[in-house]
């Protein structure tokens, strides 16, 4: 019986899986391969938020910073010293650590919404910072590499294919790290957590360990990713990819997708990422109509589906914790220092 | 131009000059950041929630008072009670929408919608107004006052002098009046206010359209200051909640002192090292804060409205 099922529950990704992989061999429309490629680094950035933000319940509002710091370290570091971005990834998710180590190390002792305060403040410094230190970032203007002719060490490539299959293996990495994740010791530790702090603390849980490290592991993905996609789109400037814009695309596509699961904000990346496709190829370039719409689903989601799409599918999400949270979400009792 | 007045003296005079001058407008800011972050203590108290969307309803009282003149004429002091008027149906609009739904459920869904709200009200400004910055004309824009050799930009001082007195009349309607005290009441322990009979959704829906208005009649007030675009609230909403928590989360003498502490800050740190770092300055102070004093400046976090 419990075999059965597994075997039902694995079948449709096996599917897909095999559906992704000869995609690019169907077709060779690069804007259908660069929507799918948007699809999958969105899919990671938003599971990686979903560690925190989902898991843990520290809803994180700069995790597009750490994106930032990853593509801003992998093309400076080539086009300065051109050093392989594959390298440069290793500095790049470091200083994500690094910072997610700061910001962490003063707000997770606190609770309540310290945390998504400061994660916005500490949003707003990276742009600002980005945008001042010019001779080193472009400033306001942006940064871009040019391109030398393919080149694999260097990330440089003709068509988009390569990339399809580089982000859809990061995809495939990032979706693992996320299931050892959700098994771990770490993982269980921070669902007690989400559910009672304080009885987890008595427990002897280091509740403030175990956030920090959940946050250092969310920018370390995200900055990974960042160096990526930062190649990938070949030019980046503080408003697209250091924004709270992209934060905030983030945040949404994993809440519509579903927190607390791992197909959640796979589904959720896939569902807002056409979904702005379709509206600009409808509407043109109506400024802010795609952002509105965000807002919108936010809310709508919030409200109406708290469990996120993915609890249409029950097979898919491992919904009992979902289900369960959004059912008893009726205390309100903030807890402050 | 700060220099104007300082030439032929001594350098550390000239240094004192600016430190004052960048005080006095710091001072003056910090009223207006004062006043938003009044509004947001009172709701951060009563409800216990952060609403997101602050920085956007300052934004949308400039928009409303833009769209005003632009039907009238009339200049921007004139038009503050019909602001406030329009300010109270977009706030009581929201409230019935985003807010009255969610209402029991826990912090991080209040921060959810708050953000999409924030995100949506935002948009749809810019795709009615567009992204291009609007001004006011007026007379009074470029009007200023000496004192000695100081100049006070007169509509920085209205602006200072209204929230003022503004924060001064919800001083007196929270200590005085029936509604304060259902207020405090709700605030202190919205169980018992519960069974002592006072309607918590009235006091919440009061709570939270009066931090509406004061968002938007702060957003009236510096209409001749600033010039008015759509992303206009990010920066001031980072700024008053940095405010708020710097002033204890939760005190309204504390949101008045951390409002003006704050003003004063990014003006020394614009003048004395860069214009653009300003913000960037704030930001750093508070990281700081957090590690150092969490509970606010003055310790008295957990005090209510």
């Amino acid at each position: 019986m419990k075999n059965s099922l597994n075997i039902l529950k694995k079948l449709p990704i096996a599917v897909i899986a095999i559906l992704m992989v000869s995609i690019p061999a169907f077709t060779d429309n690069n804007y259908i391969i660069s929507t799918l490629v948007y699809c999958f680094v969105f899919a990671s950035l938003a599971i990686a938020w979903n560690l925190i933000g989902g898991y843990g319940e520290q809803v994180s509002w700069c995790n597009a910073s750490f994106v930032a710091i990853g593509a801003y370290t992998g093309m400076i570091m080539y086009k300065m010293l051109g050093i392989s971005p594959f390298i440069a990834i290793l500095v790049g998710t470091g200083l994500a650590f690094i910072a997610a180590t700061l910001i962490g190390y003063g707000t997770f002792r606190l609770r309540g919404i310290y945390f998504s305060i400061a994660t916005i403040a500490f949003g707003e410094i990276v742009r600002i910072s980005l945008q001042f230190w010019q001779g080193l970032t472009g400033g306001a203007a942006g940064y871009y590499v040019t391109y030398t002719g393919q080149n694999f060490s260097a990330l440089m490539f003709k068509n988009d294919v390569p990339f399809y299959y580089i982000l859809l293996a990061l995809l495939v990495i990032v979706i693992l790290i996320a299931s050892w994740f959700e098994r771990s010791k770490i993982g269980h530790y921070l669902s007690a957590i989400k559910g009672d702090e304080d009885a987890a603390i008595s427990l002897g849980i280091d509740s403030f360990k175990i956030k920090l490290t959940t946050f250092q592991l969310s920018a370390v993905i995200s900055a990974a990713v960042g160096t990526f996609f930062g190649f990938f789109i070949g030019f980046i400037d503080p408003g697209t990819v250091s924004s709270l814009n992209l934060s905030v695309k983030i945040v949404v596509i994993a809440i519509i997708g579903g927190v607390g699961t791992i197909w959640g904000p796979v589904l959720g990346s896939f569902v807002i990422n056409i979904l702005a496709e379709g509206l600009n190829s409808m509407f043109g370039d109506v400024g802010g109509l795609s952002l509105a719409v965000y807002g919108f689903l936010l809310i709508v989601i919030v409200i109406f589906k708290p469990a996120g799409l993915i609890s249409l599918f029950p097979k898919w999400g491992n919904n009992s914790k979902s289900a369960r949270k959004s059912d008893d979400e009726s205390t309100q009792n903030e807890v402050l220092p | 131009m700060l220099m104007r007045n300082s030439v032929g003296k001594s350098g550390t005079q000239i240094m004192a000059w600016i430190i004052i001058q960048a005080t006095i407008n710091g001072i003056l800011n910090g009223g207006i950041y004062a006043l938003v972050a009044v509004g947001l203590t009172i709701v951060f108290g009563v409800m216990k929630m952060v609403n997101f969307a602050t920085g956007e309803f300052i934004m949308w009282g400039m928009y409303f008072t833009f769209l005003l003149y632009t039907i009238t004429g009339l200049n921007n002091y004139v038009l503050l009670p019909m602001v406030i008027i329009l300010t109270i149906l977009l706030g009581l609009l929201s409230y019935v929408l985003v807010i009255k739904p969610v209402l029991g459920r826990d912090s991080n869904t209040f921060i959810m919608v708050t953000v999409g709200l924030s995100y949506l009200l935002m948009n749809v400004a810019q795709m009615i107004f567009g992204p291009t910055p609007k001004g006011i004309p007026s007379e009074i824009k470029t009007a200023s006052l000496s004192i000695g050799t100081f100049t006070v930009s007169l509509p920085r001082l209205i602006a200072f002098l209204s929230a003022c007195l503004l924060i001064i009349a919800i001083q007196i309607l929270l200590k005085k009046t029936m509604l304060g005290r259902a207020m405090r009441a709700t605030a202190e322990n919205a169980e018992m206010a519960q069974v002592l009979g006072i309607n918590y959704k009235q006091v919440y829906t009061f709570a939270f359209v009066l931090s509406c208005v004061m968002a938007g009649v702060a957003g009236t007030l510096i209409t001749p200051i600033y010039s008015i675009y759509p992303s206009l609230g990010n920066i001031f909403k980072i700024i008053i909640f940095v405010v708020v928590v710097l002033g204890g989360m939760g005190s309204v003498s504390g949101a008045l002192i951390g409002g003006l502490l704050l003003g004063i800050m990014e003006a020394l740190v614009g003048t004395l090292i860069n214009s653009n770092l300003g913000p960037a300055g704030i930001f750093v102070v508070f990281l700081l804060m957090l590690y150092l004093r969490p509970n606010g400046l003055f310790g008295t976090a957990n005090r209510v409205a």
